[in-house]
């Protein structure tokens, strides 16, 4: 099972958003069952990013960890959404 | 009932975006949905992670702050008279935004639907033109009931 972390500066309402989205996309695959999906804030994962197997942040990051991190800001505009899904499958290996 | 207080304000006078959020928070402050906290918590939050987003069709903005800061899930509405800066949410972009809708919720996954609406409908050209027009608040409640955000 593969860890995904979610966040947003709050946890509760762009996160959830992206979380959703994302969602659908891995049930849509047939990948659901291959990942298990949390949801934070930034504030509290800012030092756990390498504890995921992949980590997505709808808000700003800081640039020490920002090579690890995907953007989930697409999910949100809907604006080149699917290059998100690539990098998350990617990224966790999904098969 | 996420606009049953009628916060809901039409081509506002304002100078930057902190003035608006300002406006919109102390009417949803007056309407009794939110805590004095409130304010300030968003104009904090909006410094420190930006609420701005440029979709295809229009740049808006969903400030919001922690759930303990509300009372009552609500949505504040604002159009403004004329754009102000926001900064983008993910990358800091400055963006031009002149619709805001200020999002009081509680921490609760019930609000996804609604929110997954709110997000369509930025996407949404033919809706966010009539956005861009309508002028009293029952033609708002009742655009936001076809798309689904209101019940």
């Amino acid at each position: 099972m593969k860890t995904l972390m979610i966040v947003c500066g709050s946890g509760i309402a762009t996160s959830t958003l992206a979380e959703g989205k994302i969602k659908s996309y891995l049930e849509d695959k047939g990948l659901a069952s291959q990942v298990k999906m949390m949801k934070g804030n930034i504030a509290e994962q800012v030092n756990h990013v390498d504890d995921y197997d992949a980590f997505v942040s709808t808000t700003i990051v800081p640039e020490n960890i920002r090579d690890h991190v995907i953007s989930g800001v697409p999910l949100l505009t809907g604006v080149n959404q699917d290059k998100v899904f690539e990098q998350i499958v990617e990224k966790l290996d999904l098969k | 009932m996420f606009f049953d207080k009628e916060v809901i304000l039409f081509d506002v006078d304002v100078k930057d975006k902190t003035d608006a959020e300002t406006k919109l928070a102390n009417h949803l402050r007056q309407a009794g949905v939110v805590t004095e906290q409130f304010k300030d918590a968003v104009l904090q939050r909006e410094s420190n992670f930006p609420t701005g987003l440029q979709t295809e069709t229009i740049g808006v903005a969903i400030p919001h702050t922690d759930a303990d800061k509300v009372i009552t899930p609500q949505i504040g509405f604002m159009r403004l008279k004329n754009p102000v800066t926001f900064n983008q949410m993910g990358d800091n972009a400055e963006i031009s935004v002149s619709i805001i809708f200020m999002l009081a919720l509680k921490k609760s996954d019930d609000q996804l639907t609604m929110l997954q609406k709110l997000m369509g409908l930025f996407q949404n050209k033919e809706a966010i033109d009539k956005l861009e027009k309508i002028t009293s608040k029952d033609d708002f409640v009742t655009l936001m009931k076809e798309i689904g955000i209101e019940q």
